[in-house]
């Protein structure tokens, strides 16, 4: 109450305040003229007895700002006077200002923008109910860690396990969508009807999926947001519907939230399938024990940690591998939280980047840092009149403060707006890997994060000069003739800052080369195959109006022959998928005459695809050995495989593999699997991945394997892409309601298989860029600075019989001895640090030396230059000038 | 408020406690010279409230609100 009172008082007081100082003023004159006239009354002359009056009152204007000084908010005042006083001594100084808070800015900015992405990809949680029960179900096999499942095994383990509230399965599937617009292909997932309440979300109208829909028969789809708004112009009475999709009547369930997406760390999915739609047929899929490519997901019951889950799991998976031949190699199941599934990939990449942009804020800081230095130097007769004044330690540092915080406040406000620029160039430019892009961008801890960092910026540079400035002695400040200079320490610790930017700067120069040669070795492997001048595109016949046994290859055969006759186009042929996709094909097999245990029929495994034939040629593939697959190569004809150089290698190593037999765990009739004869050897070619030795794979003829959707390659005379009409037209001839998709060359195919280390090494080379230059400004800024503090000195050299040549050796020699320094720092720093970095190195060591003394020279040469700059300046000066500068 | 918390805050002999006093006991507002000249006065010069201390105190009495500074002239 007492102080409520006293506040009313004080702010009555601020309002008034110039009133007061008058007021105060006109009493304290009043009281020297009572005591002059008392003096007067002593005796002594009218100037003695004023002189006297005063020397008793005191200091006046000592005692008026402390009058004042008790009525005030004695913070916030002194607070708005440093502000006014750092924004003007800025407005000042635009050079400065410009340079330091630009210099800022770019720190900040990219800080901002890379966490961003950081704060999307790894720290926001999923947008799922719960989601750190989530977990992923794999199949794990001797062979391979992480696997898909089939469905039976699936049921088999959710019908079993105990340590799931819920399980659901999904697979990926390409629907094409007719009578909406043109035909089109979506990408659409099937799933159990259990995966949604078990991710906690409800579609925005109509309904989820219902156990009834989980049986053979049930067609139900549930729709996307945007495929809802794109192609059912947001109709609000779409459920209950019927669309056609592959060919067939589906009854539109109902549209998902806008912001649900799933699965979380692909392209987004247009629409869901009821798992009924795979569930009919003879031989459904979902009976199948030994195709594998169902993903499973859990909710774990609230008490039930994932590595109890595994472990419970691998009882049930013992009983089942016992049980069906099919699943004798399922080992045991994975469990892993989905969070980690999705971030998987990702993770280190991030970080490498938070660090790398991190170091350039560091950068950034020192370059500022010493511009305040030596700035700092240059107020000393102002901070020295200052504290004469009056003015306590305390508050010149703190006045400083202020001025560096607003500094940083500056280059925080045009760092935010740096970085929402470049967050959006990063998601434009980033490659399919980087899941769960930021949406909006921006949100409360992004901010949060970029205010927090300004702040700690503007405290990290500031700090030093201040505490420099304080610690200036006084009477040295104030004698005239007293040039700049802070003394040793100043200039010590100015190139200590250097010292640590070039360390850092080399080592941000070594990363990205490496990355960089990394990069480029990559591009230039030779995949095995003749990716120029090569049209490709997928297309996929509908089950039910393509029966596999009688109609997929002819379709097939007389689109290919049709392509064939069109003028421009010297092959065509057919693959089921392209080599180095996503897709990842495995079979088992057996070889005739070699025993297998009783347990596994098909003990050893290979990747698989179906191929038409023509397709080697096309490819620019070479067969070694026998022949390639022909037209008469049919279902009923004898069976036939062609086998890689690897699978030669490894499984008839020193024999001819031609004639041999043998039968892989594939079939697609009643009669099961079959045994068929190795009638062609083909040349390696990296079908998995560009950074690895090709494994085993063996090739089935279309004819005899056929498969609904392929991927055909045009091989053209000249450029590829002027083939796209006729691909469409001669497609369209053949079948109208069959949509034409993933039109595009092979060689732009290839480019987006190394986007990925594209990307990051581009990202990095950006990084040290940034990094190299704002070094060269700082070392040009300080080598500047020490060239004009010894202006005097080189001018009475050269005064003395100095040569041009002397100075500059001078000058130069001392900023490459920093430079030097810092150099040898950063290179132990950054063989150490590289060596985290080598998963994604490809061809190049982490201490690659070339790339080391590459990067080493870079900055050597860009240092010098800029070094010479200033040392040229100082030996062009006059003699004379310099040595009257002061 | 009130002289409760006066008590407890003054002790006497301090420059607020004399000019409050001084107040106390002439009407009408007083001139800063006035009050320390009455001071000494009263006491007969052994007490004198220095220049330098007679304005803090002053501004101390008028932030708490137990005198009240008046724009006169």
């Amino acid at each position: 109450m007492d102080k409520l009172s006293q506040l009313w008082r004080r702010l009555l007081f601020y309002l008034r305040r110039n009133r007061f100082d008058r007021e105060l003023e006109e009493e304290m004159r009043f009281h020297l003229e009572m005591k002059a006239e008392e003096n007067l009354a002593t005796g002594t002359s009218p100037e003695e007895a004023r002189y006297a009056a005063q020397r008793q009152f005191g200091n006046q204007t000592l005692l008026r700002e402390v009058s004042r000084d008790m009525w005030s908010f004695r913070f916030l005042e002194t607070l708005a006077q440093d502000l006014r006083y750092g924004l003007w001594m800025m407005i000042k100084n635009p050079g400065f200002t410009v340079v330091a808070v630009l210099t800022l800015a770019l720190g900040i900015g990219a800080n901002t923008a890379i966490f961003t992405v950081v704060n999307a990809v790894l720290l926001q949680p999923l947008p799922f109910h719960e989601p750190e029960r989530l977990v992923r179900v794999w199949r794990s096999s001797a062979e391979e860690d992480r696997t898909a499942l089939s469905f039976p095994d699936f049921a088999d383990l959710r019908a079993q396990q105990t340590v799931f509230e819920r399980m659901a399965a999904w697979r990926s599937s390409d629907c094409t969508l007719t009578g909406q617009g043109d035909p089109v292909n979506l990408s659409g997932l099937v799933v159990t009807a259990e995966l949604f309440p078990l991710l906690g979300v409800t579609p925005q109208l109509g309904r989820g999926f219902t156990p009834e829909d989980d049986q053979a028969g049930a067609r139900a789809v549930i729709l996307s947001n945007s495929l809802w708004q794109n192609r059912f112009n947001s109709d609000p009475n779409v459920a209950g519907k019927t669309v056609t999709i592959n060919s067939q009547s589906y009854n539109v369930a109902g549209v998902m939230p806008a912001e649900f997406k799933f699965p979380i760390q692909n392209d987004p999915v247009d629409l869901w399938v009821s798992l009924g739609a795979v569930a009919e047929g003879r031989e459904p899929l979902i009976a199948q024990r030994g195709h594998l490519s169902f993903s499973v997901i859990g909710r774990l019951k609230p008490n039930v940690t994932a590595p109890q889950a595994e472990a419970a799991l691998r009882v049930i998976v013992d009983n089942l591998a016992r049980q069906h031949t099919e699943s004798s190699d399922f080992l045991s199941a994975r469990v892993l939280p989905f969070h980690q599934e999705v971030v998987r990939d990702v993770r280190l990449g991030l970080m490498l980047m938070f660090g790398a942009v991190g170091c350039v804020l560091l950068i950034a800081c020192a370059n500022v840092a010493n511009l305040l230095l030596q700035r700092a130097t240059t107020r000393r007769k102002e901070i020295a009149i200052r504290a004469a004044l009056g003015a306590g330690r305390w508050r010149i540092f703190r006045q400083l403060l202020t001025e560096s915080l607003l500094l940083a406040l500056g280059g925080g406000v045009i760092g935010w707006l740096l970085a929402m620029w470049l967050t959006k160039l990063l998601i434009s430019l980033a490659p399919r890997g980087l899941s769960r892009t930021p949406e909006s961008g921006m949100d409360a801890r992004v901010l949060g994060f970029a205010v927090l960092v300004s702040l700690a910026t503007g405290v990290i540079f500031g700090l030093a000069p201040a505490l420099q400035a304080v610690k200036t002695d006084l009477n040295e400040a104030l004698k005239d003739g007293a040039k700049g200079g802070g003394g040793a320490r100043s200039n010590r610790f100015s190139n200590a800052l250097i010292v640590v930017e070039v360390a850092l700067t080399l080592m941000l120069l070594v990363c990205s080369g490496l990355l960089l040669n990394s990069f480029l070795r990559l591009q230039r492997v030779d995949p095995g195959f003749d990716s120029h001048n090569v049209l490709t595109f997928r297309i996929e016949p509908p089950a039910n109006r393509y029966s596999q046994q009688t109609q997929v290859a002819p379709f097939y055969q007389q689109l290919i022959s049709r392509l064939e006759a069109a003028p421009g186009v010297k092959s065509v042929s057919a693959i089921s998928h392209l080599p180095l996709s996503s897709y990842r094909g495995r079979t088992g097999f057996s070889i005739e005459g070699i025993a297998t245990p009783p347990d596994n029929p098909v003990p050893y495994s290979t990747d698989f695809r179906s191929a038409a034939p023509g397709y080697f040629k096309t490819m620019g593939m070479q067969l070694v050995k026998g022949r390639d697959f022909t037209p008469r190569d049919e279902l009923r004809s004898t069976q036939v495989a062609i086998i890689n150089e690897a699978l030669a290698r490894r499984y008839f190593p020193n024999q001819d593999p031609l004639g041999k037999r043998v039968r892989p765990g594939i079939g697609i009739d009643e009669r099961g699997w079959l045994m068929r004869e190795i009638v062609g050897v083909v040349s390696d070619s990296k079908h998995v991945s560009l950074r690895e030795e090709p494994p085993p794979h063996i090739y089935l003829p279309h004819g005899q394997f056929p498969r609904h959707g392929m991927t055909l390659v045009v091989r053209a005379a000249n450029d590829p892409k002027a083939l796209i009409g006729v691909v469409q037209k001669e497609a369209h001839a053949l079948d109208s309601e069959l949509p034409v998709f993933n039109i595009r060359t092979l060689d732009q195919y290839m480019s987006s298989s190394v986007a990925e280390p594209k990307f990051s090494a581009l990202l990095l080379g950006l990084f040290a860029a940034l990094a190299l230059i704002l070094s060269c400004i700082g070392l040009y800024g300080v080598m500047s600075y020490v060239v004009a503090q010894r202006t005097r000195e080189l001018g009475i050299r050269m005064a003395l019989g100095a040569q041009t040549r002397d100075v500059l050796k001078l000058v130069v020699r001392q900023g490459m001895g920093l430079t030097l320094l810092g150099a040898a720092i950063g290179v132990a720093g950054a063989v150490a640090l590289t060596r985290m970095m080598k998963s994604w190195l490809f061809g190049v060591s982490p201490t690659d030396p070339l790339t080391f003394a590459v990067a080493a020279l870079l900055l050597t040469i860009v240092a010098l230059l800029s070094c010479w700059i200033p040392a040229r300046r100082a030996a062009k000066v006059d003699p004379m000038t310099s040595l009257r500068f002061e | 408020m009130g002289n409760d918390a006066k008590k407890t805050e003054l002790s006497p002999g301090t420059p607020e406690t004399l000019i409050l006093k001084t107040i106390e006991r002439n009407a009408g507002p007083m001139r800063g010279y006035v009050i320390a000249r009455y001071i000494k006065q009263i006491s007969n010069d052994a007490l004198q409230v220095e220049d330098g201390s007679l304005y803090p105190a002053l501004q101390r009495l008028a932030i708490k609100g137990w005198g009240k500074a008046e724009g006169a002239i």
